[in-house]
């Protein structure tokens, strides 16, 4: 629509000729086609403001909420599982400290489970996990709750059965759900921050800006020369207003790109990477209790030992390494994480040697003692830090996305009101010089 | 049976409790998910203990006893002092060592279990144990025995191995563990003299119509896995359809027979009697219909404990240790005054 006048711009020798024949006509269609310019410009930046902006909302308000409610549910179920068998390592009368952590566990999880329901729940990704985790949890809570009645009547090889069994519900089924529901909620939460900095309206909508402002030079240009009129306010402001505008849309466009890549780096990925190393943490650390204090019969937590370790020691030595450079804070907290996860593995060892040494006594005591080198404490070291390591990475990710947001809060509407002020002035700077034919 | 704890009353109580637990559970569930509108009423999840299977066994091969398998290793003609073994005797060892590695159950309650209230592995089986430690050492002093948990499965290896020099987990004495038969273990081991004399049973609940192994064709009935109980459940002479459940725990049985998922229970009456003391609804029937004799198994190799334990359980019989023994664990669940020791038998 640009293309005749620009074209007379490229061609000098043209531009008389062209001049000569300026007649009302060719000026209406010049003022509507760059008016046109302007409107689409706004629109199509309008566009891939919204675009940016919702997705970038949506992680911070909707998926992001999701994922930390899955997390939750994921740990605080594994928190339960680990707490039930530390309980009964304990013997017969559960600490009141134990107690209220394992129930407190259960209410998160329940929680949540209702939560992530009435959010997701008609997502048909989680549907089939949530059904499994609200029906799974209150049985898995009676099979625990019949366990400890039994402890209480010293009934203590019947409660381990009931614990056994407990265990086998939540590892065979109720975590596998939970953790399909958080690995969905992390899929749709790095869904939305490649939306929110998705480069091609951003693109088109530059390019639009860019043949916008040089149209409106060329016309004041040719219209200053043909008319001998030096300045033309209203064409003036139209450009001061797509200048002012242009770099509103750039420095926002590229503070929230900055702030969205940023909550991922050093939020929402070292958030997983916690999360998941957490898991494992205490996985590790019920695979200790239960082999001590249950059955004859069954190896099986041991050579669940050895896999879940291995694949904590992996994911603690590569987590910071994996995009390069995590932030200082991640890869302090990795570094006390992995020489926790150290101390852990020694005792791990001392308990299965006195273990194997036949000294059962022994190992029961490593592993449920109240001194700084045993269990309790060392393992709540480690859940500590990756607590913490959790925690701080969410802030990160709360604070970068929610700040790249409110970035482009009003750019929308600044757009598009810009761009049908440029529109209405275009046309009153072009209508004097249309009004001198008449 | 007769297994009535101080407690019977309350836990019926309890256990209704904790069963509107779950079901309020449930309920509120039902009601947070409800708010889509699509949750639908869907059955309980069926949970049963990790690797309960239903099973079908071959019956048992070949005779009989017929090795005369009870009949161990005679005692030395006098017992030595404890704390002062002969020289190169595998006791000696065992003394210079500073203890005695004993393989035993922890959940085989009344027989080898951990105690929750002392924290200490308790038991018929683990007294008789203590009574060899005491024997050599001249002292109950823990410190002068290890317990090792040994997977029934791996009771056999683990003597041969000397990963325990000795063993006692309610194991039955045959021909086949001793290396002798038609079908002979791979890893044989000694045995002691009996100290206890077991025999099959059925454990049902106290409601139940069933009064022995007759009735049990087309019954869910559990036993532990690769057990001879199993294979007795299916020999000539009993019900064609019974459905068998095989588990890794004897307990878990206990589990599925309170979930409702099996009728009945059958293996040894010693082990059932644990089962019994752990839930007052439940009853033992009908007679034992196959013999148990348990022995404490040792390696083929030290063929001098075996004389030597075989001492102290004729120690332990005669001084009545075996009787007190038997009043601490058994008596309070079957009632009556003690019984003799099995006699001992010797080759």
């Amino acid at each position: 629509m640009t293309a005749p006048l620009s074209r007379a711009a490229l061609r000098p020798k043209a531009q008389l000729e062209l001049a000569r024949r300026a007649t009302p006509v060719r000026l209406r269609f010049a003022a509507v086609a760059i008016a046109v310019l302007a409107l689409l410009t706004g629109l199509v930046a309008a566009l891939a403001t919204a675009e940016r902006q919702s997705a970038t909302s949506s992680a911070w308000q909707h998926a992001e909420p999701l994922m930390v409610t899955a997390q939750a549910v994921d740990t605080s179920l594994s928190d339960a599982d680990t707490t039930a068998a530390a309980s009964f390592l304990q013997g017969r009368v559960e600490p009141a400290a134990l107690q209220s952590r394992y129930q407190g566990d259960l209410n998160r999880a329940a929680v949540g489970v209702a939560e992530a329901a009435r959010e997701a729940g008609s997502d048909p990704a989680v549907a089939a996990s949530l059904e499994t985790l609200s029906t799974d949890l209150p049985v898995y809570a009676g099979i625990v709750q019949e366990a400890n009645f039994n402890e209480r009547q010293a009934f203590y090889p019947l409660a381990a059965s009931y614990l056994a069994e407990a265990n086998n519900l939540m590892r065979s089924s109720i975590l596998p759900a939970a953790a399909q529901v958080y690995g969905t909620e992390v899929d749709r939460l790095s869904g939305d921050q490649t939306t929110a900095v998705s480069p091609w309206l951003v693109a088109l909508a530059a390019v639009a800006l860019v043949a916008l402002l040089v149209s409106l030079l060329v016309a004041q240009r040719r219209l200053s020369r043909h008319f001998h009129r030096t300045w033309n306010v209203a064409l003036a402001s139209a450009t001061a207003i797509v200048l002012v505008v242009g770099v509103w849309f750039t420095v926002a466009l590229v503070t929230q790109q900055s702030g969205v890549t940023t909550a991922q780096a050093n939020g929402s990925r070292p958030v997983s990477a916690f999360t998941e190393a957490r898991i494992l943490a205490l996985r590790v650390q019920a695979d200790d209790e239960l082999t001590l204090l249950t059955r004859d019969a069954d190896p099986s937590y041991q050579v669940d030992y050895a896999s879940t370790a291995a694949a904590l020691g992996h994911l603690l030595s590569s987590a910071g390494t994996a995009t390069g450079s995590g932030s200082s804070f991640e890869t302090n907290q990795l570094a006390q994480a992995k020489a926790a996860f150290g101390s852990y593995t020694t005792l791990h060892h001392q308990i299965r040697a006195f273990d194997t040494l036949g000294d059962l006594g022994g190992a029961v005591t490593l592993a449920s003692g109240s001194g700084t080198h045993q269990l309790p404490a060392v393992s709540s070291r480690l859940n500590g830090i990756l607590s913490g390591g959790i925690d701080g990475s969410q802030a990160t990710f709360v604070t970068g996305t929610s700040g790249a947001a409110s970035d482009l809060n009003a750019l929308t509407w600044g757009v598009l009101i810009g761009a049908v002020l440029v529109a209405i002035l275009v046309l009153i700077g072009f209508q004097p010089r249309i009004e001198e034919y008449r | 049976m007769g297994a009535y704890g101080p407690a019977s009353a309350r836990p019926a109580v309890r256990r209704r409790l904790a069963a509107l637990v779950v079901l309020a559970a449930v309920v509120l569930a039902a009601c947070g998910s409800s708010s889509t509108g699509t949750a639908a009423p869907t059955s309980a999840p069926v949970v049963i203990p990790k690797g309960a299977l239903v099973v079908h066994p071959s019956p048992p091969t070949g005779p009989g006893d017929t090795c005369n398998a009870t009949a161990s290793l005679r005692p030395p003609a006098t017992m030595p002092t404890p704390g002062q073994m002969p020289s190169g005797s595998s006791m000696a060892q065992i003394e210079a060592r500073g203890y005695l590695k004993v393989g035993v159950a922890q959940s085989t309650f009344l027989w080898g279990y951990r105690d929750p209230v002392t924290g200490q592995l308790s038991g018929f089986d683990i007294d008789m144990l203590r009574q060899v430690a005491l024997a050599i050492f001249g002292s109950s002093d823990p410190k002068y025995i290890h317990f090792v948990i040994v997977p029934n499965a791996e009771r056999a290896q683990a003597v041969q191995k000397g990963e325990v020099d000795v063993l006692a987990e309610t194991m039955t004495i045959n021909c086949a563990r001793e290396g002798h038969g038609s079908d002979p273990s791979k890893t044989p081991v000694d045995f002691s003299t009996v100290y206890y004399l077991a025999g099959q049973k059925i454990l049902v609940p106290t409601n139940s119509a069933i009064t022995g192994p007759q009735d049990l064709g087309g019954k869910r009935v559990c036993a532990p896995a690769g057990s001879t109980s199993l294979q007795n459940l299916v020999a000539p002479g009993m019900p064609k359809n019974i459905r068998l459940w095989a588990v890794n725990d004897t307990t878990d049985c206990l589990v599925m027979l309170q979930q409702g998922q099996v009728d009945a229970i059958s293996t040894d009456d010693a082990i059932l009697l644990g089962l019994a003391a752990q839930d007052q609804n439940t009853k033992i029937v009908g007679s034992a219909f196959s013999t148990e004799p348990y022995g404490i198994a040792i390696s083929k190799s030290h063929t001098d404990l075996t004389s030597f334990v075989n001492g102290v359980l004729a120690q332990v019989r005669a001084d009545g240790v075996w009787t007190q023994i038997y009043d601490t664990y058994l008596q309070p669940h079957i009632g009556g005054t003690a019984p003799a020791p099995p006699p001992a038998s010797y080759r």
